[in-house]
């Protein structure tokens, strides 16, 4: 019971930090770094993968009540097939094994993979979605999409691993 | 950093669409904008545009509020439409003026682009502003039954969500509580440097964390002393499907229809 209703909060607060955007590139404002994944880490890490999975469910849903005409169920289903995947594998890596090693493993993989699906989803999103043939697509996605989820990753991945050892000792002690 | 957060866009009213059951209206949606998707010919786009303009006025809904929603996207929306009106190579040259070119293929993908980005996000406007946002909540509650044959736990899910949906005020608050204490400890939250404002995040983050576990754990003892079992919940209002929503299922598949047989 403490799980489903942990994850439950984590997922508003994860809907907050959505919230907070940040644009990296000056050229392209419309890619911006939000930290809505670390709440969903933290909770994957603590209760296991799939309550990791369900904090970026509910999040999108919440974000999708919140901001739903621009954002739309396309964004929607996008938004949860790639946060979900990354989100799923990396805690399932530290959440099968605890220790310190293994969750820098589960957190270098997060950013690879998220770095690695990306690419693809934006490619087909953009060409099916505003059928730009001229624009140079494999361009874009390499200066642009690649980095931008790497730096995402990274920084995330940093902020996990700072706040998971803080608050750690507050978490580990009661075990339900 | 925040303001004050209002789920949803919801405009009270007693239209047709107002009515229709939440259920619905997200499938009639998201079919919807899966058919605009596929859709290459632009008669069949302009057919599906007119219900989805009929649908607007039937919803008697401020003009205005239905193209908020673009106001987010506009910018990439005028650039496809540049790029696809002055870019285009192919099809018989329109309009010529030095380097200007407008061929007839580039106008109809950009007119083709716009509406159909356009219908999408106006389909979208309607679906949010008619419906409460508790509505949605449940009916994609509803939409995810039947999961329930994957193992899928919808019972579960189905109360995360439900108290996610109550938590928002109350966690909210907690937060611009703890960003004002940091403020007053003397964080800053405004630096212009990217990493600093990403290295502003913990300092907020720890404290809310370390809360929210033991708020968590205290309202799940609650529910456990009070013999919550979740395996039977039941609801305060109940909606049920009703003749309109027949009534408009018919009309949208019969439109549907039309659309791709005429042309």
């Amino acid at each position: 019971m403490k799980r489903k209703v942990s994850a439950a909060i984590f997922a508003v607060i994860s809907f907050f930090m959505m919230l907070i955007e940040i644009p990296i590139f000056q050229v392209y404002p419309w890619l911006k770094y939000d930290p809505s994944d670390i709440p969903a880490l933290i909770t994957g890490f603590k209760f296991g993968p799939m309550y990791g999975l369900a904090v970026i469910l509910i999040r999108n849903i919440l974000f999708y009540l919140y901001r739903g005409d621009s954002y739309g169920i396309l964004g929607f289903i996008a938004s949860l097939l790639a946060g979900g995947s990354f989100v799923f594998i990396s805690t399932y890596i530290y959440y099968r094994k605890k220790n310190r090693k293994s969750a820098i493993k589960g957190l270098i993989l997060y950013t690879l993979v998220m770095t690695v699906i990306m690419a693809p989803t934006n490619y087909i999103m953009v060409k099916y979605y505003f059928k730009l043939e001229n624009f140079n697509l494999f361009r874009y996605i390499l200066i642009a999409v690649t980095p931008f989820n790497i730096i995402k990753g990274l920084f995330n991945s940093f902020i996990v691993l700072f706040i998971y050892k803080k608050i750690g000792s507050f978490i580990e002690q009661d075990e339900g | 950093m925040f303001d004050g957060i209002v789920l949803g866009q919801y405009i009270p009213g007693e239209s047709f669409l107002h009515r229709l059951n939440p259920i619905t209206k997200i499938v009639f949606c998201l079919f919807f904008m899966i058919v605009f998707l596929f859709i290459e010919d632009i008669f069949q786009l302009l057919t599906l545009f007119a219900f989805v303009i009929i649908c607007f006025f039937i919803s008697s809904l401020p003009l205005l509020h239905v193209l908020k929603g673009l106001k987010t996207i506009i910018f990439f929306l005028l650039i496809t439409f540049v790029m696809h009106l002055f870019f285009s190579k192919e099809g018989v040259v329109l309009f010529e003026y030095s380097f200007i070119v407008i061929t007839s293929k580039g106008l109809y993908n950009a007119i083709l682009i716009f509406l159909r980005i356009f219908s999408i996000i106006m389909l979208n406007s309607i679906l949010t502003l008619t419906t409460m946002p508790t509505d949605i909540a449940w009916a994609i509650e509803k939409l995810l039954y039947p999961l329930r044959l994957f193992r899928f736990p919808v019972e579960d899910f189905a109360l995360m969500l439900s108290l996610s949906l109550r938590f928002i005020p109350v966690l909210f608050e907690e937060l611009n509580k703890i960003i004002d204490s940091q403020r007053s400890r003397g964080a800053m939250f405004d630096s212009p440097s990217f990493v600093k404002k990403i290295m502003a995040f913990p300092p907020i983050l720890i404290p809310l964390f370390v809360n929210s576990f033991q708020r968590a754990e205290e309202i799940a003892i609650a529910m456990e002393t009070r013999c919550y079992s979740g395996s039977k919940r039941t609801h305060l209002n109940i909606i049920r499907p009703g003749l309109i929503d027949v009534l408009f299922f018919i009309t949208f598949v019969s439109v549907a229809l039309i659309s791709f047989y005429l042309f």
